[in-house]
């Protein structure tokens, strides 16, 4: 009895030192443990696969001059627009800077205090104030403008205009010979094409009309209230495309990347879209055979800015504005324009910096007044309806005009 | 009963208790609460209820009541969901199980029709996309077979076709489930009971009308049940394939919810929306509940 007594307290003691021992491993472990990294960045934003790729170049840059890591989210539009929100509101910040094209959302996060004041990070007379009036708020700016996708025109395949003796119009009634004569070829089924998506395709090439019938000043009035959708001026420019809608020379909207190829491979024959669409295929390998067109006699051009954004709950407070600063200078932007496909804000980078393609799109730009993307500057719940309403539109012209228009200036009051 | 025996089974509910008081009950209460907030959190009565309903994307019976095609505004489109969809549900699900109950391959091919409950609903509804598609899909490819080239369209791409469309479609999608409730009905019921009535001389259809439909109604009752509630808080198809539109034509109330909270952060309108798809779904579920234990 005894002898198994000690037997029991032996197996006891060999269990709590094998205890100890463990305790002491794990415990010397833990200390040898190297220090904490320095810390890292996270940014969130819309780019993924090759403009991810552009975007982690100038990152690349930014952690070669500063020291500092970042880590990149992508993030899909819904995800950013629904997510960050909460997440800002929540007092959590998981990310340290936020890449976002909708500078009404932006200035939605600014008046609830979730944004930070970035004006001493950029030197502002370097950006063009259309970019930063719309996201300023008194005399605080909430957003730095990264990257621009300049709204040029129409594009199409050169090759196909000349074997068809076509030319690119330079006046309005020129552009309405050309479109019935794309109509007209075998094999064309509409001569504009039309993206789909979330519906951005259809109010961009909308707004090309808006500026191209009504002048950029309807276009800037439409933001700001000054003119009304129910008003004659807007009145006339959405009679004038529903003219269009009808006679059919548009398509009926399809995925926006594969309207590229059906426009290279001549079913439609031209498609209003962004500078973006040089970096996609098959543009992107043809960049010599592909042109755009401006909307004839337009004096504006809309440009959607993707911006950067620094939430006020960052815990990384002095290594985001280092980021935000050089996401603002010349330095970034000169990487990410190289990539092809977009435009720089900042004036300091040089035209050298882009391919020829874009220089064309950088020279146009030039000649016309810049103006914001209307649905864009608006925000929701307009964003979303105006989306939906040309939609419907785009496929059923003949619908009553007045109930949309007055549908649409609803809705833009709703989003004040 | 004792203390010991109230006590026991009290200790085990209450785990359960507690996640549902704070994941579910208070949820739902401070929904209902927040739907009588306004901006600024102030007390604003039933103005949110207002707003949501002069919205035309929640209530428009004027297109109906003049005969036109949609929009009819959120409320009327999961009301058509409900009268379309569901009778057909049932009406497919019953037959299939029958027919598939005894022929050889029937689980094989019972498995093919629940597919479209295994698949998530938003690759559900990227393929509906497809199937509507004019050039890819295989409906507009069946009708040019048919020798109805004419009629061609991309489907969901009207305001005049995109509800019947994903109704249609969400019926392939839902009949799976209604199959496979039926199909453990049927196995459930004696076949004694069809074998007395053949010898007295039943004819088929009597045996269906007179055995089969009576026993299958609790799996009847399941079925409304479940479907009616999908039905009423239907968000991620009509999400993935049109966001809602075109025109408002495809809204419902779940979609428009989540478009009030988290698109235009209204969330004093989208809880009064909540509110009430809560006191639909609730309605409709309490009165089946109660339909199944009175019987």
């Amino acid at each position: 009895m005894r002898k198994n007594k000690a037997a029991s307290m032996t197996v006891w003691l060999a269990v709590i030192a094998i205890i100890i021992i463990l305790v002491a491993v794990v415990a010397a472990w833990y200390l040898m443990q190297p220090p904490a990294e320095e810390t890292e960045l996270t940014v969130f934003s819309l780019w993924s696969d090759q403009e991810e790729a552009n975007f982690e170049e100038a990152l690349a840059k930014f952690t070669e001059n500063t020291g500092i890591t970042v880590n990149h989210v992508a993030y899909s539009t819904d995800e950013l627009l629904v997510t960050v929100p909460t997440q800002l509101e929540a007092g959590e910040a998981i990310a340290d800077v936020i890449i976002a094209p909708w500078p009404s959302w932006i200035l939605d996060l600014a008046d609830d205090g979730l944004l930070a004041d970035v004006s001493d990070m950029m030197d502002t007379t370097k950006l063009p104030a259309t970019y930063l009036d719309v996201v300023s708020s008194g005399d605080a700016i909430y957003a730095a403008p990264f990257k621009v996708s300049g709204k040029p025109g129409f594009w199409y395949r050169e090759s196909f205009f000349e074997d068809n003796g076509l030319t690119a119009p330079t006046t309005y009634d020129e552009f309405k010979m050309l479109l019935a004569d794309l109509g007209e070829i075998e094999g064309v089924e509409a001569a504009v094409a039309s993206g789909d998506g979330t519906g951005w395709p259809l109010s961009d090439t909308t707004e090309a009309f808006i500026i191209g019938l009504g002048g950029y000043q309807l276009q800037e009035d439409l933001i700001s209230g000054d003119a009304e959708f129910t008003g004659t001026e807007a009145r006339e420019v959405f009679e004038e495309l529903g003219l269009l809608l009808e006679a059919g020379i548009f398509s009926v909207p399809d995925d926006w990347q594969t309207q590229l190829q059906r426009v290279y491979d001549g079913t439609y024959g031209i498609y209003f879209q962004g500078s973006f669409v040089t970096t996609i295929s098959p543009f992107s390998e043809n960049l010599d055979d592909i042109g755009f067109f401006p909307f004839p006699e337009t004096d504006g051009a809309t440009g959607s800015v993707d911006y950067a954004v620094m939430p006020a709950a960052t815990e990384n407070m002095d290594e985001a504005e280092q980021l935000i600063e050089f996401l603002a200078g010349a330095e970034a932007q000169e990487i990410m324009v190289q990539q092809g496909g977009f435009l720089a804000p900042n004036s300091d980078v040089p035209e050298s910096a882009y391919n020829a393609a874009d220089l064309k799109v950088v020279q146009f730009m030039q000649t016309v007044m810049i103006v914001p993307d209307l649905d864009d500057a608006v925000g929701n719940p307009f964003q979303q309806n105006f989306w939906d309403q040309l939609k419907a539109f785009w496929v059923d012209p003949t619908m009553d005009l007045d109930t949309m228009l007055q549908t649409l200036q609803d809705d833009w009051a709703a989003s004040q | 009963m004792d203390l010991r025996q109230t006590k026991i089974p009290l200790f085990f509910l209450f785990p359960t208790i507690l996640l549902l008081t704070l994941f579910v009950v208070f949820p739902v209460v401070n929904t209902v609460y927040i739907s009588f907030l306004g901006e600024d959190d102030e007390f604003v009565g039933l103005q949110n209820y207002e707003e949501v309903f002069g919205q035309r994307n929640f209530w428009n019976p004027q297109n109906l009541l003049e005969g036109k095609t949609p929009p009819y505004g959120a409320l009327i489109h999961n009301g058509i969901w409900i009268v379309l969809h569901l009778p057909l549900s049932l009406f497919f699900g019953l037959v299939l199980a029958i027919l598939l109950r005894d022929i050889k391959g029937g689980a094989i091919i019972k498995s093919v029709v629940f597919l479209g409950m295994v698949i998530p609903m938003i690759v559900g509804g990227i393929l509906l996309r497809f199937v509507y598609d004019n050039r890819a899909g295989i409906l507009n490819e069946f009708l040019r077979i048919v020798g109805l080239g004419g009629l061609t369209r991309t489907w969901t791409a009207y305001p005049q076709t995109i509800l019947l469309a994903l109704i249609l479609g969400t019926v392939w999608i839902w009949t799976g489930f209604s199959m496979i409730v039926y199909s453990a009905g049927l196995e459930g019921i004696p076949k004694e009971l069809f074998e007395a009535a053949k010898i007295d001389g039943a004819s088929r259809w009597r045996r269906f009308w007179r055995i089969t439909v009576p026993m299958l109604r609790p799996a009847t009752i399941i079925v409304i049940t479940m479907t009616l509630l999908w039905e009423l808080k239907i968000f991620d198809i009509v999400w993935v394939i049109q966001q809602g539109g075109p025109g408002g034509a495809s809204m419902v109330m779940a979609l428009m919810m989540f478009r009030e909270a988290f698109l235009s952060r209204n969330f004093g309108t989208a809880s009064a929306i909540a509110t009430m798809l809560t006191i639909l779904t609730f309605g409709f579920a309490a009165y089946m509940v109660y339909r199944m234990v009175k019987k």
